[in-house]
């Protein structure tokens, strides 16, 4: 990071080799238009080049910070079109992504919860509503709809602390190594 | 310490601001009591890392990050221009990308540098002083960003059609506004950009027209009515909210 802070497009390159297939994850939940994808990742990375002196390993590793900063894209791109988004039913369709053992993970990270959780979680991180579209979408109370997140952070947390550590050992390629801020430096 | 329901109460907002689901106020609540009890952040950045584990890996398109490399060779050369020699004797360093892709070693001077200095100047203090009352209405400002090369023009109006103004969006992402009318007696428009849920202020501005910073991709431009000093967040509905 400190490199690419100071204009080094080789440390954008790596950053880029090692971080954009998630960007592209997600954006393929989000947006599932390629075009839309490729623009809202593109911007991602851009912007996260501008600002990178900016950033802070102390408050995010560089995998969190460059989705935050994806993901705010993203939204801003559903936002623009409103009509289209995942809809909740495509989330248990198989994609065409890779069979690696982090989309594997990240996907059974969702899949763990019950319900409400996970079409909250669905809603709330994928499509962008708000808190009271969320109450209006569920028809649950604000209240409630609070404990149901905080508890499917809480599950979807243990599970991946549980579940990263053993796949890492099966997955020596996996871009999960970066994680924890150990390239921050770079 | 909190009690047990106080913890799970904050953890509960904690976990909200993690989703981006609070409004202004609430994040900024949250914002301050972090910043005294590192514990927390600690638990916040796992919440974030979290999430950002929902993002699983997908393939990358063939050639993206060609585009990606020269989109940034682009924005560079795009401020280079500005970074000429007669800037690099300025007191005012040039930013840290630019600097890096300065040659070390200063050029050799010419026997007329001091004239082309004195020139330059001179053509620079006609700018300052000059060229601002030539284009001194927001009326003729407006006729020429739109004339620019690659500006795309935006008019902005009410729900019902009435006019509020025009935007332009000239090529390096700067997006220059002028409104029909002025703000009311004692009050001043104040624009913000639509980041995530939250408006961020662009600032406020005297008058009906406003020239943004360079903003990158499309973006979601609002103008409210606010105090003259400005507000954190809009105050009152935005009179408009543009994607430009």
């Amino acid at each position: 990071m400190n490199r690419m802070a100071g204009g080094d497009e080789a440390a954008l390159s790596t950053l880029y080799g090692r971080y954009a297939p998630y960007l592209y994850g997600l954006g393929r939940r989000m947006l599932r238009q390629q075009d839309d994808v490729e623009t809202c990742v593109q911007d991602a990375f851009f912007n996260a080049w501008k600002a990178a002196a900016r950033f802070d390993p102390a408050r995010a590793s560089v995998k969190t910070w460059l989705v935050t900063i994806a993901h705010n894209r993203m939204l801003q791109a559903l936002r623009d079109r409103p009509e289209t988004g995942l809809d909740l039913e495509e989330w248990d369709a198989p994609t065409s992504a890779p069979d690696r053992i982090e989309q594997v993970i990240a996907q059974r990270a969702v899949d763990i919860l019950g319900e409400p959780e996970k079409t909250l979680v669905v809603l709330a991180f994928y499509q962008g509503f708000s808190h009271s579209e969320l109450k209006e979408r569920t028809g649950l109370p604000l209240g409630s709809i609070k404990t149901y997140l905080r508890r499917a952070l809480a599950q979807m947390r243990v599970h991946l602390e549980t579940s990263v550590a053993p796949a890492m050992s099966t997955s020596p390629r996996s871009p999960n190594s970066s994680e924890g801020g150990q390239h921050d430096a770079e | 310490m909190p009690n047990e329901s106080e913890s799970t109460e904050w953890q509960e907002q904690l976990s909200l601001y993690a989703f981006g689901l609070l409004d202004g106020a609430q994040a900024a609540s949250v914002e301050r009591r972090l910043t005294s009890e590192p514990l927390w952040q600690a638990e916040l950045r796992a919440l974030q890392d979290t999430l950002a584990a929902l993002a699983d890996p997908a393939p990358v398109p063939v050639g993206s990050a060609e585009r990606l490399l020269e989109r940034v060779r682009a924005d560079r050369e795009q401020s280079e221009p500005a970074q000429t020699p007669l800037v690099q004797s300025s007191p005012v360093p040039p930013a840290a990308p630019v600097a890096a892709n300065l040659p070390l070693t200063a050029p050799t001077r010419s026997p007329y540098l001091g004239w082309l200095v004195a020139v330059a100047l001179v053509a620079a203090v006609a700018a300052v002083l000059i060229l601002p009352r030539l284009s001194s209405t927001p009326e003729r400002q407006l006729a020429e960003y739109q004339t620019q090369p690659g500006a795309v023009s935006t008019p902005l109006t009410t729900q019902g059609g009435q006019s509020l103004g025009t935007a332009v969006r000239l090529k390096d992402g700067r997006a220059f506004v002028l409104l029909v009318a002025d703000a009311p007696q004692g009050r001043a428009y104040q624009a913000w950009q639509v980041v995530g849920k939250a408006p961020a202020s662009l600032g406020v501005f005297k008058g009906r027209s406003f020239l943004s910073a360079p903003l990158s991709g499309p973006v979601t431009l609002a103008v409210s009515v606010e105090p003259p000093s400005g507000s954190p967040q809009p105050t009152t509905t935005p009179i408009l909210a543009q994607t430009l």
